[in-house]
């Protein structure tokens, strides 16, 4: 066999090995999560397009993420009951956690303990990636489906970097379908690879990747005023929308893996953070972080709104945390149980004053018209949680 | 450096490449740098009490040979052996038995009203240390028998006991083996190759995606207070088929890296959970472990020589002294005495069984096999229970959930244990009946097809492998 015949023969040998591997790959996919073996699969799967931008695709699942029927990520909604809603971004949503240990549904056990209830129905309606902005557009929408009595509110700070990416897609814009051939093996060769490297030898690539990215955007040492009066505006808009709709809107600081200081040790996760986001440097991101929750509390201070204040509470390090915003197993319970002791109070009171059934819409739609004039207040007393029987 | 770690995926192919480029005698001085920088990745002191042992038992094998030339009576080359025993025992001894003794005692003082504490090393165990004692051990025996020709290289006799395929868990090579090999020319063939590439993927295979897919199941439960029976029963089951694919899975990678470098290793393990016996268990499970205690401890207890209350006695010996070789704790001593039992038991029941497993009919025959192959697995697993638990009162609190009426059953964790464990039962099926324990290197298919099977196998390794663990024999 001649050297041209045997590296032919290394390479045919190769392509086989890459086919089977795609093949195992999507076989696995298959038994594992029932995907389709012929089209793509990837985080696209659960979101469907129209004029406000992406969102969720009821009944989709992909990997551990299911969707319920109306496209929020949880089991469908129940009848009756009090709901809560989460809104966020994929702090909210889950990345890491479990199947069920994402932090809006331990809230939802959390609370049903603290009032030895069943009754009370958490609806995660955040997606990953999606901006206060972007959820803001269709807010209106989720709340008239949903019709719920509380929401909390974790925005995603890192969205208002660019405040370019901010802006609602064009009418008519659908992003073009990814191809069904996209190979399988990719991600998951990434994946190992990551695992397998040295975190000091990632570090490195990620520095490097950044170094890259940096000669085609300018980089900022700190957040313009610009965008966090952007994120401001956006807060208060959803606080008032959530106001008019009868909603009690709970604010909440952002936590990150440091809380109130950086152990220098963990500074590898502001530089594997800013991969995603080159054109802030690290410390820009601690900066963000501080004024951002600042504008949260000055928001709710301003619109007597209640301030659970999550940067303050949430522990910090890896326990909670598996990077810089999101959330371990662990983490999610304290976050569940945090706002679960935040909420419940609020809500016994209303049930103990409770005058209005919740499930009657009519009534419901009165009840805010005649609370209109205090809509903008805070009054935890407001009478609307009669479904919550003890 | 783990087998299955990313240094390991870099320093082989590195090493391999070097190695196919060099002489015979470069390439034994090379492997033993190689081997040096493999032990010394876990921690360099660690080379100290090996180089050690290892200088005193070729100096002591030395002198023994030259005796042997001289024609001098065997008795003068006792104190050779008996120092090259004192050093290697002593060895093991210090490092992982010292604290052992010490916790014991202090445990039997304190009993009995002292309240005073007995001094306790502060020290690592050497990885592998019980491996490379034996293995030295059965150099200066073999030498002082008359059975072995010293080796005059001190470098060579360095590499035999170093060499990092085996030196850290196994397969125990008789120095008669091993020497023989590093003193001749190796020969790698396309063979050996295809051999070699086999054993290391099925390896990985049986540690990467069985034994670490298992590990979780059977760690859960060992860490409750109070499982229920039925978990108990699954937990067993799940470390049953994790210790066989972590250990064997390991010495299949062992062998094939061997054989990739043109050494052949002895079998370690054939088929054990296909016994019907503990007699036949203890000649396909660590089968280098049990020869070596046969050989070396067994036989010289006067074996099977000196009546059957003699026999009893040294078999159940010889397995207490074995289970204690795993680990300095009173489990693995209760470990070694149920085997040490099950095989006097089995002793004295023999001649009444074995008639009833030889009935004419060939299908009446299978049938009992198959009987004999489950109820001797049942007797193996709780053997692993013994051995997996952490203390008396666990092993005593596992068992009595396995006598007492179970509430409920883990249907779910049966089923992966089912799901992973269906692989390796069905190639041990195949192995078994095909009598061909290398039939999965496909040596039969287009060598296209045998890419695609093994590219399928890989799969499952890199990709659906679980938490990287440790391989359990290490800590031995």
């Amino acid at each position: 066999m001649t050297r041209l015949q045997f590296a032919l023969r290394l390479g045919l040998w190769a392509v086989i090995a890459v086919i089977t591997m795609e093949v195992c790959a999507r076989v696995d996919d298959y038994v594992s999560h029932k995907a389709p073996l012929l089209e793509p699969y990837n985080i696209g799967r659960i979101y469907e397009f129209d004029d406000l931008g992406a969102r969720g695709k009821p009944g989709a699942t992909y990997l551990k993420w299911k969707l319920n029927n109306l496209g929020f990520r949880g089991p469908d909604l129940k009848q009756g009951g009090l709901r809560v809603v989460c809104l966020g971004s994929s702090e909210t949503f889950g990345l890491y956690e479990s199947e069920g240990g994402e932090y809006p549904r331990q809230l939802e056990r959390e609370l049903n303990r603290n009032l030895g209830t069943d009754q009370v129905q958490v609806i995660n309606i955040a997606y990953p990636g999606m901006s206060l902005s972007a959820s803001l557009r269709r807010l209106p929408q989720v709340l008239s489906t949903v019709q719920p009595r509380y929401a909390t509110i974790y925005p995603s700070l890192a969205a208002y970097i660019d405040l370019g990416a901010l802006q609602p897609p064009k009418p008519g814009f659908r992003p073009p379908p990814p191809s069904p051939w996209e190979p399988r093996l990719k991600s998951r060769i990434e994946t190992m690879v990551k695992q397998m490297l040295p975190e000091s030898l990632q570090t490195r690539v990620r520095a490097w990747q950044i170094e890259r990215a940096e000669r085609n955007a300018p980089v900022m040492d700190r957040l313009p005023e610009e965008n966090v009066a952007r994120f401001k505006e956006d807060v208060l808009r959803t606080v008032r929308t959530m106001q008019e709709h009868g909603v009690t809107p709970i604010l909440m600081t952002h936590a990150t893996l440091f809380g109130n200081s950086v152990d220098e040790d963990e500074r590898p996760v502001l530089i594997a953070w800013r991969k995603f986001y080159p054109n802030l440097r690290e410390d820009g991101f601690l900066d963000m972080e501080r004024r951002m929750n600042d504008v949260i509390r000055q928001v709710a201070e301003e619109q007597n709104v209640p301030l659970l204040d999550l940067a303050q509470k949430m522990p910090s390090g890896r326990t909670y945390f598996v990077e810089f915003v999101h959330f371990t197993d662990q983490g999610a319970a304290r976050m569940g149980k945090l706002i679960a002791d935040f909420l419940s109070p609020m809500i016994r009171q209303r049930v103990a004053s409770n005058t209005t059934p919740p499930d009657d819409v009519n009534q419901r739609q009165r009840s805010m018209e005649e609370s209109r004039p205090s809509r903008l207040s805070y009054n935890p007393g407001t009478p609307r949680t009669k479904a919550l029987s003890h | 450096m783990l087998f299955n770690s990313l240094q390991f995926a870099i320093f082989l192919p590195i090493v391999l490449l070097i190695y196919y480029n060099l002489g015979h005698k470069a390439q034994n001085r090379f492997l033993l740098a190689a081997s040096c920088f493999f032990y010394a990745s876990w921690d360099w002191r660690f080379l100290f009490p090996l180089l050690f042992s290892t200088i005193i038992d070729y100096y002591c094998a030395w002198r023994m040979e030259k005796q042997i030339l001289a024609g001098e009576p065997k008795e003068r080359r006792k104190p050779y052996l008996v120092l090259s025993l004192v050093t290697n025992l002593g060895l093991l001894g210090f490092f992982k038995y010292f604290n052992f003794f010490s916790g014991s005692a202090q445990d039997l003082l304190r009993g009995m009203g002292w309240s005073g504490e007995l001094w306790m090393l502060d020290v690592i165990l050497p990885v592998g240390i019980s491996f490379y004692t034996f293995q030295a051990l059965s150099y200066t025996i073999d030498v002082y028998r008359g059975e072995l020709h010293a080796t005059n290289n001190f470098f060579d006799f360095l590499l035999c006991v170093l060499y990092f395929p085996h030196l850290v868990a196994g397969p125990i090579q008789r120095a008669n083996n091993l020497l023989a090999q590093v003193v001749n020319p190796r020969v790698v063939t396309s063979e050996k190759i295809v051999d070699g590439i086999h054993l290391i993927v099925w390896g990985f295979f049986k540690k990467v995606f069985i034994a670490d897919n298992l590990a979780p199941i059977a760690n859960q439960v060992f860490a409750q207070n109070s499982p229920t029976g039925g978990e108990t029963l699954i937990a067993v089951y799940a470390f049953a088929f994790q210790i066989y694919c972590d250990f064997s899975g390991y010495t299949d990678i062992a062998r094939g890296v061997a054989k990739l470098m043109g050494f052949e290793f002895m079998l370690n393990f054939n088929l054990p959970y296909l016994a019907t016996n503990p007699q036949e268990f203890w000649t396909r499970w660590h089968i280098s472990l049990s020869s070596w205690l046969r050989d070396y401890l067994y036989i010289p207890l006067g074996g099977n020589r000196g009546g059957e209350a003699k026999t009893r006695r040294n078999l159940m010996l010889t397995m207490v002294i074995g289970g204690f070789w795993h680990g300095a704790a009173w489990n693995f001593l209760l470990w070694g005495f149920y085997q040490g039992s099950l095989l006097v038991i089995h002793r004295i029941i023999k001649p009444y069984t074995d008639p009833l497993f030889e009935p004419k009919s060939p299908v009446l025959r299978r049938l009992l096999w198959v009987i004999g192959v489950v109820v001797f697995f049942q007797f193996t697993c709780y053997g692993w229970l013994l051995f997996r638990a952490t203390s008396f009162a666990q092993i005593a609190n596992m068992t009595g959930s396995l006598l007492t009426p179970w509430q409920g059953f883990p249907v779910d964790s049966a089923l992966k244990v089912l799901l992973y464990a269906s692989p390796l039962v069905l190639v041990q099926l195949i192995q078994y009946f095909t009598k061909k324990l290398e039939f999965l290197n496909f040596g039969w298919i287009p060598a296209e097809a045998r890419v695609a099977v093994y590219a399928a196998f890989a799969y499952f390794v890199l990709f659906r492998g679980g938490q990287p663990q440790a391989f359990i024999y290490f800590q031995f």
